[in-house]
């Protein structure tokens, strides 16, 4: 590999961890309020949730790349409190990439939270737990499965992510150019063996995280009643 | 003092049902709350434990308040002193058995321990089984885990909502035992929600009989049972007895009830002048003029036809039967009783093919 690629390979790491991290906050809560609620909001909560499952990726990304430019009320806002863009800068990489992969994160969560149920919830209650008491020790090792399959879903989808990353980001090294865009690039200028070696090593992680799911699947069976 | 009542007064509305009782139970002994489905009697459960909200009204336990609308209070169900299992018995299923019952138990706070882990595991028998996870337990080890994860947190009552409906009759019939071992041993108190006659029959010190969200009866349980229990499709009685004798050579014991001694089976755990109940039913019973005499069916009350009517269109009669004031219902076919003439006031022997011991 030449070395101008590791950058890439570095801040691709980079957003994909921190995109997930920031998810895990964000998708947790989501997907139980979505699981236990009762509203009639719901479906509609869903359908945003599912939104960019379908969307192209160019139509996300040219609405972000609207709403962060910095004549708007969120682009400024955030050049006030940060003094940086959020166009074609790794903040906004990384808040696109949240709203990006936001269903592979709260969909698995939602579906584990949703078949430990309220009877779990209500013998953690009957064994004197508080909600918040019950969640961590009830809910989410409930959900342990669920969990590793968003985890990993978020973490695997922002990693391959180009459209909106594009779109938002351009192609900025070691700030906005991700793998996904320098492989892209070395094609378009028919460097083929450098397009081969970040491929190859995209697959290979790619592989090598589904292959931990599946044997986690495998050694943690899903828990019979 | 406080005192050790359980203070019910409660109204909640569902689509299409609703559920209104006004009731102090006693905090001792079995209490069996008894009704079809669709009932309330679990609803009436969840109130208590409070997963569910009245509309209106309140629960106090032991003079604290549980639950009151008009106040505008309401303890969350982790506040409630109130052990809950639920059908089916479910556990925690990450956690191990050990796992399951310290669960409860370190959250309790200072609550009297006037038992100990041992205690429990020992009564139960679950203390081979500490390391084992839920998904390998059989079901009646379930029951008995999920009977001992709610005793440890120590709680003024325990709730049980028909706990052990997914267990087939031989499993439950060998999981009973242990809550009377439970009463004998902790003096818990057990609100017990169940549809089976015979369950409670066994079980329950007084019962409390709902029908469509209303109380239609409470008390005494033989008395409770056989004026609301037994209808056309599975009719029947409870007689109360006493166990008076055994036998050792023919491992028979001799159990005096109204209208002669029934000889049944021996049973280890009994002794004489223990009370019992016994469930007849009414087509396990047989109706004779004369004493029988060359018959393998030995059991015979002597009792007199207080009342003979067509057992809808079919070709049975249902014949009901007086043992010195207790009622038996006996279902007989139109022939038979053509053939022996059957009247009222006449004395006739009611013969026992089987009768199920229960209490």
């Amino acid at each position: 590999m030449t070395l101008p690629d590791l950058p890439a390979l570095w801040l691709t790491l980079r957003l994909a961890l921190t995109t997930t991290g920031l998810l895990l906050l964000i998708g947790t809560p989501l997907a139980w309020w979505l699981a236990t609620t009762r509203t009639r909001a719901k479906p509609v909560i869903e359908a945003l949730v599912a939104l960019p499952l379908v969307l192209p990726p160019t139509v996300l990304g040219f609405y972000l790349l609207i709403a962060f430019n910095p004549d708007s009320p969120i682009g400024s806002f955030w050049l006030s409190v940060t003094g940086d863009t959020l166009t074609f800068s790794f903040a906004g990489l990384v808040i696109a990439s949240v709203i990006y992969s936001l269903p592979f994160m709260v969909q698995p969560l939602q579906t584990a939270f949703e078949t430990t149920g309220r009877s779990a919830m209500e013998l953690a209650a009957s064994l004197r737990a508080a909600p918040l008491d019950a969640f961590f020790t009830v809910a989410m090792p409930g959900a342990a499965r669920g969990f590793v399959t968003a985890i990993v879903l978020s973490f695997a989808h922002t990693l391959g992510e180009f459209g909106v990353v594009l779109m938002v980001g351009g192609n900025i090294p070691e700030r906005t150019r991700v793998i996904s865009i320098a492989i892209y690039e070395h094609v378009d200028n028919l460097a083929y063996a450098e397009a081969h070696t970040l491929s190859a090593i995209l697959l290979g992680l790619s592989f090598i995280v589904l292959l931990f799911v599946y044997a986690f699947n495998r050694r943690f069976p899903v828990h019979a009643h | 003092m406080p005192t050790d009542t359980l203070t019910l007064d409660l109204e909640k509305r569902f689509a299409g049902f609703g559920l209104a009782l006004s009731r102090d139970l006693p905090l001792e002994g079995i209490t069996a709350i008894f009704g079809p489905s669709g009932s309330g009697k679990s609803t009436l459960l969840r109130l208590i434990a409070g997963f569910e909200r009245p509309d209106r009204g309140r629960i106090l336990g032991r003079d604290e308040v549980w639950c009151d609308t008009a106040a505008r209070r309401f303890l969350p169900p982790y506040k409630r002193p109130a052990g809950f299992v639920r059908q089916g018995a479910p556990l925690l299923p990450h956690l191990s058995v050990a796992g399951n019952l310290s669960y409860g138990e370190k959250r309790t706070g200072k609550r009297p321990a006037r038992y100990s882990l041992e205690d429990v595991t020992a009564a139960l028998d679950i203390a081979p089984l500490m390391e084992h996870r839920p998904a390998m337990l059989s079901g009646g080890e379930r029951q008995r885990v999920a009977l001992a994860q709610a005793l440890l947190t120590r709680p003024d009552i325990l709730l049980l909502d028909e706990p052990f409906s997914a267990l087939d009759r031989k499993r439950k019939l060998a999981i009973l035992p242990y809550l009377q071992r439970l009463q004998a041993q902790f003096a818990m108190p057990v609100l017990y929600v169940s549809h089976d006659i015979e369950e409670v029959a066994s079980l329950a010190d007084r019962i409390l009989i709902l029908e469509a969200g209303r109380e239609t009866a409470y008390g005494d349980v033989t008395a409770c049972l056989n004026a609301h229990a037994f209808g056309e499709d599975d009719d029947g009685a409870i007689l109360s007895g006493q166990v008076t004798a055994f036998d050792e050579r023919l491992d028979l014991m001799d159990i005096e009830v109204a209208g002669g001694v029934l000889r049944l089976p021996a049973e280890q755990s009994r002794s004489i002048g223990d009370p019992v109940r016994l469930l007849l039913r009414a087509n396990e019973v047989a109706l004779s003029l004369t004493r029988p005499d060359g018959l393998s069916i030995r059991n015979a009350l002597t009792g007199e036809v207080a009342a003979i009517r067509a057992d809808g269109d079919g070709p049975f009669m249902r014949v009901e039967v007086t043992l010195s004031g207790t009622h038996l219902p006996v279902r007989v076919t139109r022939a038979a009783a053509e053939d022996l003439s059957l009247q009222e006031g006449q004395a006739v022997y009611a013969l026992i093919k089987t009768a199920t011991l229960a209490g």
